[in-house]
């Protein structure tokens, strides 16, 4: 078979074409939906952080503790929100009209750095987690006869170390799994530009 | 340029790109969706450093590139790797289907090269917008014809 008949049967593949209104229609969906979610994950944020300081504020807790707890909370909040925007703002600062070779390279670095970010979202979330859970407990530690809060302390430890150490990896592992497979797709198309 | 004019012009040639990539009309279709939907919204950032033509394939094949992605959330039933057993499959008028189910046993790179020799881009041009040297794109072609060559005299006198 000729290289012409390949052009020519190539070509013959053809399928019905959408109006362009349906296209400019979903164009115009994309950024209205886009441009939503940004609104409604800073709106949750500052709903959050409100509550959390009208709380503070309103009701003036008298423990340090709690106080803390509030703060610690916030931060939880701010994290996930700088998180999330700085993961939107890399998967948008791709250039689409790069030569295949460059896009590949650039695809692949930001699904690494999306895969970092999203470690340390989830560590930050344990950490805060985890000292949200050892202040409460302190609370009740002193309160304890010491015969009790011995072993409730080293529990609390324990407890703490089985999230770190355990849940904490396999939480990461499930959510970095997608991205994993998408590092190592990329990594094995670089290869292929060489 | 226009954008209807765009559109008219290379909506067929993205979608057979796309087509030669994901062999799976539906997905080919979605894509070539999403490649008029970049350049709707960037062309006015277009900066005649290439031709139209080429900036269009440069986004078609790097929204090929990234199907990965949608195919990870939906399913899609592998192509099987021995061809000889699905060539007896079709029929005489089903030559194209055939060249396209080729075309999509080839590496992504392969496929998007030859997809835009076969759409007539100049191989000059094919090397700019797979960032490939000349020597190179021109080699991978000539390898590539004869793959499918091969395999297509196979499926001739099968």
């Amino acid at each position: 078979m000729s290289t012409l008949d390949l052009k020519n049967l190539w070509q013959q593949q053809s399928s019905s074409q959408p109006s362009i209104e349906e296209v400019l229609q979903k164009a115009k969906s994309y950024k209205k939906k886009s441009l939503q979610s940004i609104i409604v994950s800073y709106f949750t944020a500052i709903g959050i952080i409100g509550y959390l300081l009208f709380i503070g504020f309103y009701y003036n807790p008298e423990l340090v503790l709690t106080k803390i707890g509030i703060g610690l909370a916030i931060i939880g909040t701010l994290v996930f929100l700088i998180s999330s925007n700085t993961l939107h703002k890399l998967i948008n600062s791709i250039q689409f009209d790069e030569n295949t070779r460059n896009y590949i390279k650039k695809l692949k670095a930001i699904k690494e750095q999306q895969r970092k970010i999203q470690t340390t979202t989830i560590s930050s979330y344990f950490i805060l987690f985890s000292a949200g859970m050892g202040i409460y407990s302190f609370e009740l530690l002193v309160a304890l006869n010491p015969n009790y809060s011995i072993p409730f302390a080293i529990g609390t430890v324990i407890w703490i170390a089985i999230n770190w150490f355990v849940f904490r990896p396999k939480v990461i592992k499930k959510q970095t799994a997608k991205i994993d497979t998408l590092i190592q797709y990329f990594g094995d198309l670089e290869k292929g530009t060489n | 340029m226009k954008f209807e004019e765009i559109y008219q012009n290379y909506w067929q040639k993205v979608f057979r790109l796309a087509m030669g990539y994901v062999n799976d009309h539906d997905l080919a279709k979605d894509l070539t969706q999403d490649v008029f939907i970049i350049v709707y919204q960037k062309l006015s950032t277009f900066n005649k450093q290439s031709s139209i033509g080429t900036w269009i394939f440069r986004i078609a094949s790097n929204t090929c590139l990234r199907s990965v992605e949608k195919r990870q959330k939906q399913q899609t039933t592998d192509l099987p790797q021995d061809l000889s057993s699905s060539e007896n499959q079709f029929e005489d008028n089903d030559q194209i289907k055939f060249l396209y189910q080729c075309i999509s046993t080839l590496s992504e790179i392969d496929r998007l090269i030859i997809s835009l020799e076969l759409e007539e881009v100049p191989q000059n041009e094919i090397a700019e917008i797979v960032g490939m040297s000349n020597g190179n794109v021109r080699t991978k072609i000539h390898r590539i014809k004869e793959k499918l060559n091969k395999k297509m005299l196979r499926y001739e006198y099968s």
